[in-house]
């Protein structure tokens, strides 16, 4: 009789360990995995802006040539590889009134200072009605803002240096023209 | 006789628990396989619940687009929701599931001058089982974040679906990129006790 309970305590040991043994799989998480893919398209852009009014002046009286500056302000990305961009000037209306300089008779002339985005233009430029002239040129691979291949400055300027001739020839007054700036980027 | 019938109970036991043990919970992507989990509701040894099965687990649609054209107007929607689905079988209203998401890289694939924390993840919506609720918006990042949580549906094959808005941040400070276009792998994780 005694033999027989002792066989009865041996199996309910072995049962408990099966049960704990049991415990950790029940306990495991189950874990499903799917998959989606982002796609972005980033398109080629270029924004400027420049003051809307800009004086030159005369600093004698002798017919010494009139000087002002202009900072073109942009931001610009260009694809990368196969991009590039330009900003330019053209005169879309020449002095007026009459009797005045003449953007068409090559009176008006421009330098650039250095642009902290692409290569600024080299040399003094010939202001055009007809055609845009270049004040900055950026390659493939550029932004605005991002470092490495890109500028650090945000928005990114280049300053122009504005010549315009003096002339006995013109009557006194206030002459104006208006200046149109464009930026392209691919 | 009695002794070789506890030892066959023994020996049934103990497969029962290599299946259980090795094979959890998975997805599979055929029918889930059934199981028959006993467990005495009334013993002072009963343990923790039955494990969850999950199965097709999926995310709809495959890709989902950006198309940026103007960093100044801030940011770019996607061009759907995200929908991700599942089923679980063996479920208790007691436990809880979780939907986690994470990128593949710090940065779409052909664009590294896009990151992925310019996406945001919002959750939307959460269906099936019980109180299921969104989380915060996320940005994106190469860790698993909790996009949303709820308790399962008792029983089995019970469907659950997330759905989910992203939105891609714009920036000047990004290389221009059309072709081919810049990717990001999204990997969505669920979890079931």
């Amino acid at each position: 009789m005694e033999k027989v309970i002792a066989i009865q305590r041996h199996r309910r040991s072995w049962r408990a360990i099966l049960v704990l043994a049991l415990f950790p799989a029940y306990g495991a998480a189950a874990t499903g995995n799917a998959t989606q893919t982002l796609s972005a398209q980033i398109n080629a852009i270029g924004k400027l802006s420049v003051p809307a009014n800009s004086t030159v002046t005369s600093a004698g009286t002798t017919f010494t040539g009139y000087s002002g500056s202009l900072t073109v302000s942009y931001r610009a990305r260009t694809t990368a590889t196969t991009g590039s961009g330009s900003l330019t000037v053209k005169a879309s209306a020449d002095f007026s009134p009459a009797g005045g300089p003449s953007v068409a008779a090559g009176q008006l002339t421009y330098t650039c200072g250095a642009a902290t985005l692409g290569t600024a233009c080299s040399g003094m430029q010939t202001a055009s009605t007809t055609s845009q002239t270049n004040i900055a040129t950026i390659g493939s691979d550029a932004c605005t803002g991002g470092g490495g291949s890109c500028s650090t400055a945000n928005p990114n300027t280049v300053q122009t240096s504005l010549a315009l001739a003096n002339s006995p020839a013109y009557k006194t007054g206030t002459y104006s023209a208006t200046l149109t700036f464009t930026i392209s980027a691919i | 006789m009695k002794q070789r019938r506890n030892r066959i109970a023994f020996t049934a036991s103990l497969l029962l628990c290599g299946s259980m043990c090795s094979g959890i919970a998975q997805v599979a992507p055929g029918p889930p396989k059934s199981r028959v989990v006993a467990r005495a509701a009334n013993s002072p040894l009963a343990g923790p619940p039955a494990a969850t099965s999950l199965a097709s687990v999926t995310a709809s649609p495959s890709t989902i687009s950006f198309t940026a054209t103007d960093p100044d107007l801030g940011s770019v929607a996607g061009s759907s929701a995200s929908t991700v689905s599942w089923t679980t079988s063996g479920g208790s209203s007691g436990s809880t599931w979780n939907l986690k998401v994470q990128a593949g890289a710090a940065s779409f694939t052909n664009c590294a001058s896009v990151p992925t924390s310019a996406v945001t993840a919002t959750c939307s919506s959460v269906t099936g089982g019980s109180s299921g609720a969104c989380s915060a918006a996320i940005t994106l990042s190469t860790s698993g974040q909790q996009v949303a949580t709820g308790h399962e549906a008792n029983g089995g094959s019970q469907p659950y679906s997330v759905k989910m808005n992203f939105t891609l941040a714009d920036s000047w400070a990004y290389i221009a990129k059309t072709s081919p276009a810049c990717t990001l792998t999204l990997t969505y994780t669920v979890t079931a006790p």
